[in-house]
């Protein structure tokens, strides 16, 4: 089976008052077909660019970017969701998580109409249909861009930290759906954040990202199923290896060299 | 690799509780409360008004002001009711010049601003003239306007839409741009064309700004109609202005500014109607109880 989205020697720069950097340098990276994928990487690391280029929404400098195995020209077939929550002020919620079938046709929002009061009530957003985004508090309005990102009918997520401006707990919350929905419609997720916590409840499988220029420094394959995690010693000493990798700690400088530690 | 089983379904066993009212910590004011701040907002300013008025009225008898030079709240009130035909004549021209010139402005606004938009060397081109124009007095325009399109209606018309369309031209133009380039890019991720991305994104997106131009423009309305009044006409608020004041009959002068008020107030109004209908939700809060079931 041909890899999910796959991109091959990516390379980006941006151009800025001082001159050129560079935000992304080679990296190579293979999405498997419904994996849950975390890309870790502190601020500024360019993961987001990458996600940007897996999107269809800026081209890379140098590199190729496959999708299902074919190259990817234009349009991706993929769903991308941000921390901010993007809702349109001026459409109800029910409008604006019909948003993606709208813009494909009348038809398509008619068809999806049952599947997102399905979508309303599972993420217990079923009283608000009819509320301005104004209205909601934003775990709510979060849980409306997630029901968006979901209609667009699309069977690969790309979500850039899409809970990193809520409160702990209703981050939580917003991560369960997530993994929920997932689970139940066998989705392919690539999920941008900087939370080691996040990334080890969520991912199946986590790749580290250093910063300026970007490149993939680590990997780790998290074989314990989600909802073990939380007893699991094994991810309390994961979670210091990869915190020690984040801080650049000298005895781990070199750690890419080495052998993954979970074999893929 | 193989990620964990996935027989679970919707993990509804850990799903969280149903969350409380979005304003439950701090719920909508009551009813009655609520007119009581509407109530309020009124009162200060016409509390104000009054005792202007008294002010003025005690100060013109008290040094028994004549009449010609300023007349008493009472007397320019009395000639209103006394005169009132030729008020409502006049104000009706007015009216209509201003009624026309809004929708003429309105109208050459919005074009103007969205053909900017969508041709950028004509932005580029263009805005600047529009600038410096506007630096350029209307009252150095309406001598040659009335040379042009006559003593009649035509010429106080557009003298009143020029004034009009800039602030419409500004705001379309500076409410298309602004529009977040994040929602755009959503808006890319899902597709959307050119024309979809205009109209249910870049547009919608606008209209606030074009309400504020709205505004603005409301307020500002009747001045290039008085204007091409003066400048000559034979009927209108502002010929009515000038004939009264030749005569020395101030009280009619003051009569007329009192029938001017109501023409901006009222469009300014209209204007503010328009855009709790269309934009309701600039209004609400998450105090507003719309978000019930």
């Amino acid at each position: 089976m041909p890899d999910a989205i796959r991109v091959e020697k990516l390379s980006k720069d941006f151009a800025s008052g001082a001159g050129r950097y560079a935000v992304l340098r080679d990296v190579t990276l293979a999405v498997a077909e419904g994996e849950f994928l975390c890309v870790l990487g502190p601020s500024g690391s360019g993961k987001s660019t990458l996600l940007n280029v897996m999107a269809g929404l800026e081209t890379p400098d140098a590199g190729w970017l496959h999708v299902r195995g074919q190259p990817a020209d234009g349009r991706p077939p993929v769903a991308y969701m941000q921390q901010k929550d993007l809702l349109l002020p001026w459409r109800t919620l029910w409008d604006n998580i019909l948003l993606g079938p709208e813009l494909q046709s009348r038809e398509v929002r008619r068809q999806q109409a049952p599947r997102a009061r399905e979508l309303l009530a599972s993420f217990q957003l079923q009283g608000f249909a009819n509320a301005y985004p104004t209205q909601l508090s934003g775990g709510m309005r979060q849980r409306a861009a997630l029901i968006r990102t979901l209609l667009c009918g699309r069977q690969y997520l790309l979500l850039d930290e899409p809970f990193g401006a809520l409160d702990a707990l209703t981050r939580t919350r917003l991560q369960q759906l997530l993994l929920g929905v997932w689970r139940e419609l066998g989705l392919t997720i690539v999920l941008v954040t900087h939370d080691v916590e996040e990334a080890l409840r969520l991912a199946t499988r986590i790749v580290l990202i250093s910063s300026r220029p970007g490149r993939i420094s680590g990997e780790y394959v998290l074989p314990w199923p989600h909802d073990q995690r939380r007893v699991a010693g094994e991810v309390l000493e994961l979670k210091e290896r990869i915190l020690a990798m984040l801080l650049g700690a000298p005895e781990l400088r070199n750690a890419p060299d080495e052998e993954p530690w979970y074999e893929a | 690799m193989k990620p964990e089983s996935r027989k679970q379904g919707l993990a509804m066993g850990t799903r969280p509780p149903p969350p409380a009212h979005p304003a439950s910590d701090s719920g909508p004011l009551p009813f009655s409360a609520r007119r009581r701040v509407e109530w309020q907002r009124w009162a200060y300013p016409v509390l104000l008004l009054a005792v202007v008025l008294a002010t003025w009225e005690a100060v013109v008898a008290g040094f028994e002001i004549p009449h010609y030079i300023l007349p008493a709240p009472s007397l320019v009130a009395q000639t209103l009711v006394e005169k009132w035909p030729v008020f409502l004549r006049h104000t009706a021209v007015t009216l209509s010049e201003v009624g026309a010139g809004a929708m003429l402005g309105i109208a050459g606004g919005l074009a103007l601003g969205l053909v900017m938009f969508l041709f950028q060397p004509l932005e580029r081109a263009l805005y600047p003239l529009l600038v410096v124009s506007q630096n350029v007095p209307v009252f150095a325009l309406a001598p040659l306007l009335v040379v042009w399109f006559g003593y009649g209606y035509l010429s106080k018309v557009i003298m009143a839409a020029i004034i009009i369309f800039f602030p419409i031209t500004v705001s379309v133009l500076d409410g298309l741009k602004r529009t977040d380039s994040d929602q755009i890019r959503l808006f890319q991720t899902m597709g959307a064309t050119p024309l979809q991305l205009l109209w249910k994104l870049r547009f919608p997106a606008a209209l606030p700004a074009l309400f504020s131009g709205l505004k603005l423009s409301a307020i500002y309305s009747t001045i290039g109609a008085v204007i091409g009044e003066w400048v000559g006409a034979g009927a209108g608020l502002g010929y009515l202005m000038l004939s009264a004041n030749a005569q020395l009959r101030v009280a009619e002068v003051f009569g007329a500014i009192a029938c001017l008020t109501p023409i901006g107030l009222g469009l300014l109004g209209l204007v503010v109607l328009l855009e709790r209908m269309l934009l309701p939700w600039q209004h609400l809060s998450r105090d507003d109880t719309g978000a019930g079931a």
